[in-house]
């Protein structure tokens, strides 16, 4: 091979640093999509795959800090990455941002995501910590322009209103969005003063958009929240995994206001009605004491009758005894009294004839002689 | 209402019962008889002041509530 003396002849070294620079330079970053193939991990830290069409395939490296979670063989990815080029191993794409593509890809990798983080017991109900209701100081983490965040708002006052709410504005869904929630979560919980509870909420979108949610970040950061979470994402089928890991969840935006807080009307309507019915049972209570006291008037005065009865009773009693003891009693039975000049006589012995006596009938007297 | 101050409801309903007790259920002269019904008297008399006290509450309650109804 002729080389002029004239062409530059470079170090390998200085090759690979001049391809790089060119490569950064052109291809700052560049978005590839393909199938992934021959994905492994190396020492826990370093991520190794291929990423392939019909006709090539192209090297990856990364870390797994990377990951938008577990990945398998044979998804379909959209890899945002810098082209380079190694200068022992080769060129390859080192990445910068991985994203599941296709309903199909987007399932798969959600369910593995799914598994490892159910088998690491962030899904699991005894985890659920409880959220006071109604809270007074909510955190919303929603985009600003969303019929999400409107729909929220405009539940949530009309149901209660007066509540304090810290809203921060958020991409929920690009590649943006899962940094931007990961620090709205991380910033609410470090306020001097943390809202009851924060709400993450986004209308519903495509599997997509909403991959955001079914994150590794998003799901590991709404678990780790002191602050209690819930998670609402407007959509029909799928449950994000954010939502699994929430202290609770709601179907939709508006849900999400309802949980949280009770209907107003409905709240008074129920006091009025408990009013009415705690009169009704104070009345009904004085109703029974009054009839009480009409039983206790009446049993007082029939024990003191009882008692009038009972003494009236025994003094008849002890007059009868009494009469029947008297004098008066024995002359009543057929005695009489002899008297002789006033003086009682009790034995025939002193009788003499020609005597004069008084016989005491109990009706009168008689005078009669002694005649032998 | 002077007795409402010191006494509640419920022991003078506790004495009124003892009184009763003793009137019915033991022996008493005519004179323990004539003074426990004068006392058992005047306690239904504190009593009855007691639940028209309470009956005027619950009226102010009942148009406390007509008047939000309204």
């Amino acid at each position: 091979m002729n080389m002029s003396t004239e062409e530059l002849v470079l170090s390998v070294s200085d090759f690979v640093a001049l391809l790089n620079q060119t490569l950064e330079y052109a291809y700052p970053s560049v978005v590839v999509s393909g199938e992934l193939a021959n994905f492994r991990v190396s020492k826990g830290k370093w991520v190794y795959f291929d990423l392939k069409d019909e006709f090539s395939s192209v090297r990856c490296f990364g870390t797994v800090y990377q990951l938008p979670g577990p990945l398998e063989d044979g998804m379909m990815l959209h890899v945002r990455a810098m082209p380079h080029l190694h200068q022992l191993y080769g060129f390859s794409l080192n990445i910068m941002y991985i994203q599941p593509v296709g309903e199909g890809a987007i399932r798969r990798a959600a369910e593995l995501l799914q598994a490892k983080l159910a088998a690491e017991g962030l899904f699991d109900e005894s985890r659920k910590r409880l959220i006071p209701y109604p809270p007074q100081h909510i955190g919303l983490i929603a985009s600003g322009e969303s019929a999400a965040y409107v729909d929220f708002i405009k539940i949530l006052n009309a149901r209660w209103g007066d509540i304090e709410i810290v809203h921060i504005d958020v991409q929920v869904q690009g590649e943006p969005a899962i940094a931007q929630i990961v620090s709205a979560v991380e910033q609410l919980n470090g306020l001097a003063e943390p809202p009851e509870v924060i709400v993450i909420t986004r209308g519903g979108g495509s599997a997509e958009d909403l991959q955001a949610f079914s994150s590794e970040q998003v799901t590991r950061t709404v678990a780790a929240s002191r602050v209690p979470t819930l998670v609402a994402i407007g959509h029909e089928v799928d449950i994000s995994l954010a939502e699994l890991a929430a202290d609770q969840r709601a179907s939709t935006p508006s849900n999400a206001a309802e949980l949280l807080v009770p209907d107003k009307r409905q709240v008074l309507e129920q006091l009025a009605s408990s009013q009415i019915r705690f009169v009704q049972a104070m009345q009904h209570i004085l109703m029974t004491i009054k009839g009480d006291l009409v039983t206790y008037r009446r049993d007082l005065l029939q024990s003191l009758e009882r008692t009038l009865q009972r003494t009236a009773q025994l003094v008849t009693t002890q007059r009868q005894l009494l009469a029947a003891l008297s004098p008066e009693g024995a002359l009543q039975r057929g005695y009489v009294i002899v008297r002789r000049a006033g003086k009682i006589i009790t034995n025939a012995h002193a009788l003499h004839p020609q005597d004069g006596l008084t016989l005491h009938y109990h009706d009168g007297t008689v005078d009669v002689t002694v005649s032998k | 209402m002077a007795t409402k101050k010191n006494v509640d409801y419920k022991t003078l309903q506790a004495e009124l019962d003892g009184i009763l007790e003793r009137l019915q259920h033991g022996e008493p002269d005519i004179d323990e008889a004539t003074e426990g019904y004068e006392r058992g008297m005047q306690l239904i008399t504190e009593l009855e002041a007691y639940i028209k006290d309470a009956e005027n509450k619950v009226t102010k309650l009942q148009a406390k509530l007509k008047d939000i109804a309204d």
